[in-house]
């Protein structure tokens, strides 16, 4: 414990004993008393009073008196009143109040996201799940109006939620930003009522009053400032003037430095000092927690959620975008996301997602349904969307431009002609060497993952379904790895379909095949390597560029057909269906181990553990505060039993000098009659 | 050190701890009110991650349930029709063995009604229509697979089937193409049947149904010196084909000056001749006709003369005629584009012949051709008769045995749907009694520890209520 204000000694010159002198004594003892008292009326008074610390009358004896040869004593003076305080506790308690203040804001910054992302009728969670379910009964049969429909209806909500996470986030950060603000304001506010303390207090100290009132003033002050920024510990124990808090920026004396809140262009909030610093770390403290939890939210749950709605967008517009609708193949398709600068290479033109480098299959269907597959190659470092537009212009029958003023791509049709993204394979062979007069058509739709070309060689020729023995051998052109061999000999019947492999088939019909005629057909197990018919919005199923402004096509949205569940328009066919109810397996993220739906219930779960951690440390720093609290208040407590107690001290004490002097007043008395 | 209390700190941590107790009572008497132990992520972020887990998983199940029942309806309805299919076979199968040792034009008609009426049945089978969608249409759903089967079987729906892919069960068929189950043509020899001379040639015939081969004179060219001429009605009017050798005329010069005489075919009956007849019809004994010319007959030419006459093939009614080649396989393609290998060395003469194919197991066209086959009963010998019935019966026996093929196909399909059913409602519960054990409320747990909230905060309460029973005050005058 320290003794505040002590006093010096007061240095009194020896005097000659006398009955005024003994009367002198008696009133310093009431003296004493009175102050005594009127201590302890302070400190009941102010018992419940937040911050107050009880005084203590600390009472010197004075010095002695020479009576003769012997030193009578001279009576009690009140030496200071001393204000009972643990200031390593007090610091202690200060740095958990501004933790815990953290805490809270923080707290209350995630528990929005929290509430957005919650589960529930409706949520994220549970519409994604809806979605991919009723995808998988639209497989039982694809042409379904009303499943159809309800897919929409369900894509649209998806949309929805995830504009409405998206306005979450945003709008937590916009609270935030704006509770920073308010909070730098208040801060520098108390700076300021702190400086003018100081000033008070040093005037008082000068004059050698005692200005614990403003101490306590100065320390609730404190306290309060501790509640938005962190406190340095050494300005706390050493009085607090001067007084470093936010990290050092804030220096409080006499003067203060003022902090101010500065907007980069990427709209983070920076936090400046007067004294020049700039990039202010707040360790604690509502600004703490705040500028803590919009970190936290940016880059991590905002982050990983963003990732997330990204990826499952663009996975569903690349899986509609390469499909076909009940009507099939279409003669006009306008881009529906806007590059930023349709002259810079892709990679940098500011796409809705990001690009690669590769081949897009586009399909040229003619009136007579003959397909003609073109694989355009796109280098998105080199290439801008202008110069894409001209390679789509390079195919025949297909026109494609760039509106300048909306960055996006049209494409367009001669009359007669229409296109689409399937990659299915060609009607016939790319290319053909066959000398004999079987002709051979192809069907089916790739079932692999990975495009390239299969050369299929006749290894012995003779009439199809005639000659005994005309096989067929079909390789990998790339890797060379023989596919299959296929006798279409004596025991094929014409124009029957063999399948070759991976969904692609082949049929003969009647005519000769001679050894070595060759010819070659084009797989394609990802149409778009590129990624842009998502990025650019090509055919896909929503629009918007950013996760706050999702929706489902339009023309989707009023005409469920258009959703894409086919490789085909022939009414039963839900190929496309296959590669919907496969994305609900894949795999995302960066760790790669978990589904669209797991990654989902990932980041709600940490949503919640963010908001757990929180309330946890809330907890903790509370059961903190408490101890902390009854040790502060073991010193600095006011008890009115204790008081009461002491206050019959004094009052005994105040009723003993005064009858003290009543005696030395009688004797006086005495002494004066025999005078008189 | 002993640590120093006031009232005040008495009250505050009192006061601390009451709420705690009443935070915890709102808390729990939520989870029991509601059933539900976690409504938030931070309620138990843990457990809200393996919910949201678990739900997906459920759901997926309950979706993959109801997508099994719709197979599996799809299927059982096709199952039934199929088997009606059958049933309807069979009855055919009856008839054709009944009709084997006919002899009786009046009860053949009456069969071939009989036959008519099990056609029509067929073809309200092959266009059932389930949940709105035609069951053996293949993918095209939407489309009528078949349209009026008396006269033809042009199926008109997809070609391939429509299927659907599930978990741990591949690839599914759920609405059969008509053509697999009606008019699967595994590929066979081609079955020539008429007077033309036409055979089955070397080669695998394709696709299902009957066609008529139409044999047509084109030209007659005459060898060596007798100085006969093909007629004026000869081309497209002799009913004779054949290389060199396979027809004769026997040319008699009763004249000396090749003015008139006698000429006869193939051994037949010899008719005069003079040199004034440019078109004369002569006739084999087998009734086949060559027209000839006969003014420039060399003079006192008595004797043998070949000729060669040539003719075209059609399987498709005649809209492409194909020079017959005398080969040992000559690959023709029919009107449904189906790929016929045809023997034409032994073609001897015109005419129509029919062309199917072993192996054919075109139910509707067995029928058709069956039906036919009686209404012209009058028309065939015993033994034509006892071949024709036969190749029926072949045909509608390997029919009855396709279906019972796709018939055991689907019942495997439903076999293994029900056990992926079973398997997927076993994990669709278990994945529930986890959720309801991470979800749902522990009631035992959740009311003790209600009722052991509520004494804390009432021990609490009480406890603050007497942090002033004692004081100095009750003891000062």
């Amino acid at each position: 414990m320290l003794k505040e204000n002590a006093s010096p000694d007061d240095v009194i010159s020896p005097q000659k004993d006398s009955v005024m002198t003994h009367i002198d004594v008696g009133i310093s003892a009431m003296r004493a008393a009175q102050v005594g008292l009127a201590t302890i009326a302070n400190n009941i008074a102010n018992a419940d009073t937040d911050g107050y610390h009880r005084q203590r009358v600390d009472l010197v004896d004075r010095r002695s008196i020479q009576n003769q040869h012997l030193w009578l004593g001279g009576g009690v003076d009140v030496a200071s009143i001393t204000r009972l305080r643990n200031a390593t506790v007090e610091h202690a308690l200060t740095a958990n109040l501004s933790g815990k203040a953290a805490a809270e804001a923080s707290l209350q910054a995630l528990s929005r996201i929290e509430a957005a992302l919650t589960p529930g009728p409706g949520s994220i969670d549970s519409l994604v799940t809806d979605f991919f379910d009723q995808v998988e009964q639209l497989a039982l049969n694809p042409s379904d109006s009303v499943l159809r429909r309800e897919i929409v209806a369900t894509a649209s909500q998806l949309a929805s939620a995830i504009n409405g996470v998206t306005q979450a986030f945003s709008n937590a950060g916009s609270a935030s930003a704006q509770e920073i603000k308010e909070t730098v304001d208040k801060v520098n506010s108390l700076a300021e009522n702190i400086s003018n303390l100081n000033h008070s207090i040093r005037i008082a100290e000068a004059r050698a009053e005692n200005p614990n009132s403003l101490y306590d003033q100065r320390e609730r002050l404190i306290n309060e400032l501790a509640a938005y920024v962190d406190i340095d510990s050494r300005s706390v124990i050493n009085g607090g003037d001067p007084l470093v808090a936010a990290g050092g920026a804030l220096i409080v004396g006499n003067a203060r430095s003022i902090i101010s809140v500065q907007e980069t262009a990427d709209g983070r909030l920076l936090l400046a000092s007067s004294t020049g610093q700039k990039g202010i770390e707040v360790r604690s403290g509502k600004l703490g927690g705040l500028l803590e939890s919009m970190h936290a939210v940016d880059l991590g749950i905002q982050a990983d959620f963003q990732e997330w709605a990204t990826s499952l967008i663009r996975e569903i517009d690349t899986i509609q975008a390469t499909g076909l609708s009940l009507t099939g193949p279409v003669r006009s398709i306008t881009g529906q996301r806007s590059v930023a600068d349709i002259n810079a290479p892709l990679r940098e033109a500011g796409t809705a997602f990001g690009v690669e480098s590769g081949e897009l299959s586009l399909t040229v269907t003619d009136a007579s349904g003959q397909r003609q597959t073109h694989v355009i190659s796109v280098d998105v470092t080199t290439e801008s969307l202008t110069d894409f537009a001209a390679k789509l212009n390079a195919v025949a029958n297909v026109n494609a431009s760039v509106n300048a003023s909306t960055g996006r791509l049209s494409i367009h049709t001669n009359p007669g002609y229409a296109i689409d993204f399937a990659g299915r394979a060609d009607s016939a062979p790319i290319s053909s060497a066959i000398t004999g007069t079987a002709v051979p058509t192809l069907s089916g739709r790739f079932t692999g993952s990975t495009n390239g070309t299969w050369t299929a060689e006749v290894i012995s020729g003779g009439e199809v379904g005639v000659t005994p023995d005309v096989f067929l051998q079909v390789t990998d052109s790339v890797s060379g790895q023989v596919i299959g061999q296929f006798n279409v000999g004596l025991g094929y019947p014409a124009n029957q379909v063999i399948q070759i492999g991976e969904g692609i088939n082949v049929a003969f019909g009647p005519g000769t095949l001679n050894a070595g005629d060759t010819f070659d057909v084009q797989v394609t197990g990802t149409p778009d390597e590129t990624g842009l018919l998502a990025s650019l919005g090509m055919q896909t199923l929503f629009i918007g560029g950013d996760l706050s402004h999702v929706a489902v096509h339009p023309d989707i949205l009023a005409s469920p057909g258009a959703f894409a569940a086919a490789h085909s328009s022939i009414t039963g066919d839900g190929q496309q269906l296959d590669r919907f109810i496969s994305l609900r397996s894949k795999t995302v993220g960066a760790a790669g181990f978990e589904t669209f739906e797991e990654r989902l219930s990932s980041i709600v779960g940490s949503s919640g553990i963010l908001v757990t951690t929180q309330q946890q440390e809330i907890d903790q720093r509370d059961l903190r505060i408490v101890e902390l609290e009854n040790a502060r208040d073991a010193v600095s407590g006011v008890d009115p039993n204790e008081e009461l107690l002491q206050m019959l001290q004094f009052q005994r004490a105040f009723q003993a000098a005064s009858r003290f002097v009543t005696s030395m007043d009688e004797s006086l008395d005495e002494l004066m009659r025999l005078v008189g | 050190m002993a640590i120093r209390i006031t009232p005040h700190r008495q009250l505050e941590t009192g006061r601390l701890y009451a709420r705690w107790h009443a935070d915890q009572s709102a808390i729990l008497t939520n989870q029991i009110a509601s059933g539900v132990r976690v409504h938030k992520p931070s309620d138990d972020p843990h457990a809200t991650k393996r919910i949201l887990d678990y739900r997906a998983i459920g759901s997926h199940y309950a979706a993959q349930s109801s997508t099994i029942d719709g197979v599996r309806s799809i299927l059982n309805d096709a199952h039934s029709q199929i088997r009606s299919a059958q049933q309807q076979v069979v009855s055919a199968r009856d008839v054709a063995l009944q009709v084997l040792r006919l002899d009786d034009p009046v009860a053949a008609k009456a069969f071939a009604q009989e036959i008519s009426a099990t056609l029509k049945s067929l073809e309200v089978i092959a266009n059932t229509r389930s949940n709105g969608h035609y069951l053996f249409s293949g993918n095209e759903l939407a489309t009528q697979p078949y349209g009026d089967l008396s006269v033809q079987s042009d199926y008109q729906g997809g070609a391939n089937s429509g299927s659907i892919q599930i978990a741990g069960a591949g690839s599914i068929k759920t609405y059969y193409s008509g053509d697999d189950v009606f008019q699967t043509g595994l590929g066979g020899s081609t079955v020539v049947r008429g007077n033309t001379g036409a055979a089955g040639g070397v080669g695998t015939a394709s696709g299902p149904g009957r066609s008529s081969l139409i044999v047509e004179h084109t030209t007659t060219v005459y060898a060596g010196a007798s100085g006969i001429q093909p007629g004026s009605r000869s081309p497209g009017g002799d009913t004779v084909i054949g290389q060199t050798g396979t027809h004769q005329l026997q040319v008699i010069d009763t004249s000396g000056t090749g003015s008139a005489g006698t000429i006869s075919l193939n051994g037949g009956d010899a008719i005069a001749f003079t040199s004034a007849d440019t078109d004369l019809a002569i006739t084999g004994p087998n009734g086949e006709i060559v027209y000839v010319d006969t003014t420039a007959i060399a003079a006192g030419f008595s004797g043998t003369v070949d000729f060669e006459a040539n003719g075209t093939v059609s399987l498709d009614g005649g809209l492409t005629n194909v020079p017959i080649d005398f080969s040992q396989t000559q690959t023709l393609v029919d009107e449904q584009g189906n790929v016929r290998h045809l023997d034409t060395r032994g073609i001897d003469r015109s005419g129509i012949d029919t062309v199917s194919m072993t192996g054919n197991s075109d139910i509707f066209e067995t029928l058709r051709s069956l039906r036919d086959d009686l209404l012209n009963f009058e028309s065939f010998t015993t033994v034509e008769w006892t071949e024709a019935v036969g190749q029926h019966l072949n045909a509608l026996n390997h029919s009855h045995d396709h279906l019972l093929d796709i018939v055991g196909e689907q019942s495997v399909d439903l076999q293994t749907l029900d056990r992926l059913q079973e398997r997927g409602n076993e994990l669709k519960f278990e994945a529930e009694k986890v959720l309801a054990e991470l979800e749902g409320t522990d009631f035992t747990e959740a009311v003790l520890r209600l009722q052991e909230s509520q004494n804390m905060n009432q021990f609490t309460l009480a406890a603050l209520a007497n942090v002033f029973q004692v004081s100095i005050l009750d003891y000062l005058r």
